[in-house]
């Protein structure tokens, strides 16, 4: 099982979406990490066929999709990032829906669609409209859809977005119980999302891939960026004003401050090791800080 | 007696499973997997369009019910013999108007990126929807021109054509919009238009009588010509977009 991105490329208009995008995946949760704009979803919607490239293809094992058809369709799944409903329907009637769209007859239909109901915890609401689900529930309802037809890929397009804590665990916790024998695409710009269940992260910027491995290994190519030190309140702003600041604490008259910097910040810094928040904020500062009012402020966010 | 013990305690330790192989055991659920049966399949367009019904609205069905009611009770029970056709011009578009929100739904209900890369394409789900709201449809339009029948001096064929002219002049209007702008807003534009429509038609009776004489029969079937052409050039359109990729559709 392989899906091999070949520099995939999508142009709107004037502007690059996807820009030479290489990257082979094999089995295993991928987590695409970005800032927003950066051409997660446009590379997703192409992987989906929803889009066509521009330049490049997508080959699993070995054949381009666009060839595959619907041998390929058959072994896709696919949550979108906003996804409607019918709003006559009920969490069972849409399930049943998209069972017949995927070619599923009858019996094997409502066989699967109570199983996957009951599986993302929503088979007492069967029979409830979905247009009165939350939006947790309403992402489960869209997750059990994409595992219909046991897809061999499983593209999910930022799926904790708007999620509250606890859904977004219990969310995670479905992708990894799903992730067996498939490949997982995971899109999202939550750091702390993909860091737990992703086995390899690639992170994309203004469309192209520029960092790709394991959380463990990108945390640990990253050593040597990520420093604390504690310094007087009244000095914060000097550093806020020279450092991207990933977190703030204020002990009192001082406060502690990790700042990611290639340099040693001050004297009395401390190396400590990076996470990937840390790392998302190295590459993605100055895009956070365009699409934040306040320049450096926005960095923290 | 130590001995016999010693000897059972051995036997017993001896019979103890091994420990379980977490390797071994990956491979064996992977063989299980592999022999659970595949999802069956269903690859007919037959198929498809049969499984469709099941998911028309049932609120659209209801209304076209209650619109043929009200045709009916208007036309046996309230209008003058000679006047029942006046009805059939102004309510052809709003039947269509109903059948095509049911059509373009995927539009409007931001459905089309989760419809469309499944095994049935989105040129199939809407041909399967078009067929079904088209027979909905003409089943409106035949009651519709059955009661009318039944209570005026113009001929079937003349009937036919008065119902026919508004419903394709309102399903290839309709399409033309959807075709141009397939978001929530559609039905909006849609509905305007078919309203019109029938408002243009309700006007027409009374205000422009000469319409309605058999001079203007050419005419009429000029417009049936060209409205039906539309209608096709429309339908083609929007099967041909939507049949490679969803450039096409406005993505969210």
């Amino acid at each position: 099982m392989e899906l091999t991105f070949d520099r995939l490329t999508k142009q709107f208009q004037n502007k690059i979406a996807v820009d030479r995008f290489s990257y082979t995946m094999t089995g295993g949760v991928y987590g695409l990490l970005g800032a927003n704009g950066a051409g997660k979803t446009t590379l997703m919607r192409m992987l989906c066929t929803v889009l066509k490239p521009t330049g490049g293809e997508i080959l699993y094992n070995g054949s381009t999709i666009e060839r595959m058809g619907v041998a390929y369709r058959d072994i896709l799944g696919y949550l979108p990032q906003n996804f409607g409903y019918y709003p006559d329907f009920s969490a069972r009637d849409f399930m049943l829906y998209m069972a017949s769209l995927k070619g599923i007859p009858g019996h094997a239909a409502k066989r699967r669609a109570d199983e996957l109901l009951h599986m993302v915890g929503l088979s007492d609401v069967a029979r409830e409209k979905v247009g009165s689900f939350s939006g947790g529930m309403k992402q489960r309802l869209g997750i059990a859809q994409a595992v219909l037809n046991d897809p061999k890929i499983l593209v999910l397009d930022e799926p904790t977005a708007g999620l509250d804590p606890k859904e977004r665990i219990r969310f995670r916790n479905l992708i990894s119980d799903l992730s067996q024998d498939k490949i997982v695409v995971l899109s999202t710009h939550i750091v702390s999302d993909v860091e737990y269940i992703s086995d390899q992260i690639v992170m994309m910027k203004k469309g192209r891939l520029i960092l790709s491995g394991s959380p463990a290994e990108l945390t640990e190519n990253a050593a040597g960026l990520v420093w604390t030190l504690t310094v007087p309140g009244s000095q914060v702003r000097l550093y806020e004003a020279d450092f991207y600041i990933c977190n703030l604490r204020h002990m009192g008259d001082m406060a502690e401050l990790r700042i990611v910097s290639e340099e040693k910040p001050a004297p009395t810094a401390q190396s400590v090791p990076a996470n990937l928040e840390d790392l998302f904020l190295y590459h993605f500062a100055d895009e956070l800080e365009r699409s934040n009012t306040h320049p450096k402020g926005g960095a923290q966010q | 007696m130590k001995q016999n013990l010693k000897k059972e305690l051995k036997q017993l330790y001896s019979d103890v499973p091994p420990i379980p192989d977490s390797r071994k055991m990956a491979v064996l659920m992977a063989q299980a997997r592999s022999k659970a049966p595949a999802l069956p399949r269903e690859s007919s367009l037959l198929w498809f369009i049969r499984t469709q019904i099941r998911f028309v609205n049932r609120k659209f069905l209801l209304v076209q019910f209650l619109l043929i009611c009200l045709y009916g009770f208007l036309t046996t029970a309230v209008l003058q013999d000679n006047d029942a056709f006046l009805l059939l011009v102004p309510f052809a578009p709003i039947a269509v108007l109903l059948g095509t929100g049911e059509f373009s739904r995927s539009f409007y209900c931001n459905m089309t990126e989760l419809e469309f890369p499944s095994r049935f394409s989105l040129t199939q789900i809407l041909l399967a929807r078009l067929l079904i709201t088209a027979v909905i449809d003409m089943l409106s339009l035949s009651s519709m021109l059955l009661f009318t029948a039944m209570k005026t001096y113009l001929t079937f064929g003349s009937l036919i054509l008065y119902g026919l002219v508004p419903s394709l002049l309102a399903a290839a209007g309709a399409l033309f919009l959807i075709n141009r702008s397939r978001d929530g807003d559609s039905r909006y534009y849609v509905s305007a238009y078919c309203i019109t429509l029938s408002a243009i038609g309700a006007i027409s009776l009374t205000a422009w009588p000469a319409w309605y004489n058999g001079a203007a029969t050419a005419v009429w079937l000029l417009v049936l010509a060209v409205s039906a052409m539309a209608f096709a050039a429309e339908v083609y359109k929007m099967l041909r977009d939507c049949s490679g990729w969803l450039e096409s559709a406005k993505l969210q």
